[in-house]
């Protein structure tokens, strides 16, 4: 079944819609809460927790597409879970890394307001991943956006570690620069 | 905490930048392009069987020996190189009469001239006085011809082993007619040059050889005129006597040398 069709389902809100995209992206999904969580039961409730936010929001929504749509739910869900653990003194994962190594990006020279428009400073960052290689793109969403590990990431797109360590301290730098540039700051 | 919004904020970027990283996309390429060189090396391997198995064939199916039978029934068997019955061609209707009710392909030779040694149809042209002539047509005539003494042994007939070369046979051919007969034809031609193929073609091996001994008889030559040939005759339990002949390629018209040495 195509994703049309899925969300077709959604619309007449026929309950085989979660079935039909459990088959679908039930794996890309548990993968994906899989890296933020490394706790398989806690990422089955991600999933589960995913698709009834998709039943809820789909009518009215219509996305665009449909596994970057639940990934993107899967995420926030489970970052929100991680966030939770932390709290609890709970968890593991590469959050903590991903975190960490992402505070380079940020400016530091104005402490003052952090008050920036989500839709804008997300706007910078396509722009940002615009301008950056396939390769470098990829390996920079896999990091921060799927929390995959540098050995994963090795060993996914047949790369020496310290590659992709380079290639990730490069990509923050030219984010750092173009988000001082733009005068944001998070 | 700021990363952590950070964090949280690219988590709403383009969908194109998240499916172009999806981690299992970048594994099902990884196992497309494992499929794709297994499919490639099975296509690899399915054509180089066919190429080998072709090959195989080739060879196996190429004919490399001859022997002719003849009788009146004219058969010649074509063997490959393992000495196995590729092909059995009749010359005439006798000969397709017990080339229908054989089935000697992809058999041993001796096996394919036990088989047509004791066919029922075969058998039926052997008169009393039928004489039975196998002509080898091969570079290990040696070979060729134990084997057909072997299978010949029980044979209640008088059987002659000639050899002769791929020219001669050639020559048989284009005149549709077995090498055997043609070698016989050959000799015959030398005493009386008035005799033709078309009526050689139609007589049983009996019947030329009895020409040939009248026309010998009528010139003053015995029936033993060797001139440089080795005794290669064998004798069965019968007492009936195999025969041992050599063709040569007719350079000096001079036919081919008969040579009888009766045990």
């Amino acid at each position: 079944m195509n994703d049309e069709q899925i969300i077709d389902l959604y619309w007449s809100r026929q309950e085989n819609a979660i079935t039909e995209t459990s088959q679908k992206y039930g794996k890309y999904c548990s993968c994906i809460a899989f890296q933020i969580l490394h706790n398989k039961e806690d990422s089955e409730e991600c999933v589960n927790d995913t698709y009834m936010k998709a039943w809820d929001v789909i009518p009215p929504q219509r996305p665009r597409m449909l596994s970057a749509f639940l990934g993107k739910i899967t995420r926030n869900l489970a970052l929100n879970r991680y966030k939770y653990y932390v709290r609890e003194k709970r968890g593991a994962g590469q959050v903590a890394f991903a975190l960490e190594e992402l505070q380079e990006c940020i400016p530091t020279k104005n402490d003052t307001e952090q008050i920036i428009e989500d839709e804008i400073f997300v706007d910078i960052l396509n722009r940002f991943l615009t301008t950056q290689t396939p390769k470098t793109r990829k390996i920079f969403m896999r990091r921060y956006w799927y929390m995959s590990s540098i050995k994963e990431i090795a060993a996914d797109y047949k790369l020496s570690e310290s590659d992709v360590k380079m290639t990730l301290y490069r990509a923050r730098g030219e984010l750092k620069k173009i988000l001082e540039k733009e005068g944001v700051r998070v | 905490m700021s990363e952590e919004r950070l964090l949280h904020l690219l988590g709403q970027v383009n969908d194109e930048y998240i499916l172009e990283a999806n981690p299992l996309i970048k594994n099902r390429k990884n196992r497309a392009w494992i499929r794709w060189c297994a499919m490639a090396a099975g296509i690899c391997l399915v054509l180089s069987s066919v190429f080998w198995g072709q090959q195989v064939m080739d060879v196996y199916a190429m004919e490399t020996s001859y022997i002719s039978i003849d009788v009146n029934p004219s058969i010649e068997l074509c063997l490959n190189k393992y000495d196995r019955v590729v092909n059995v061609i009749a010359y005439n209707e006798e000969g397709q009469r017990v080339v229908d009710c054989l089935d000697v392909k992809n058999k041993c030779y001796t096996d394919a001239l036990e088989e047509i040694l004791h066919n029922e149809v075969f058998c039926s042209y052997m008169g009393a006085e039928s004489d039975v002539t196998f002509t080898i047509v091969s570079d290990k005539e040696e070979v060729l011809r134990a084997g057909i003494e072997s299978c010949a042994q029980g044979m209640e007939h008088h059987g002659t082993i000639n050899c002769s070369d791929t020219q001669t046979r050639q020559r048989a051919h284009d005149n549709h007619c077995s090498v055997g007969k043609y070698s016989a034809y050959e000799e015959l031609v030398q005493y009386d040059d008035t005799v033709t193929i078309e009526e050689c073609r139609d007589m049983s091996v009996h019947e030329i050889h009895n020409r040939i001994n009248e026309c010998k008889s009528h010139h003053g030559t015995s029936g033993s005129s060797s001139t440089n040939s080795s005794d290669n005759s064998i004798t069965n339990g019968n007492e009936n006597t195999f025969d041992t002949e050599y063709d040569y390629p007719d350079n000096n018209n001079s036919g081919h040398h008969r040579e009888q040495h009766h045990q």
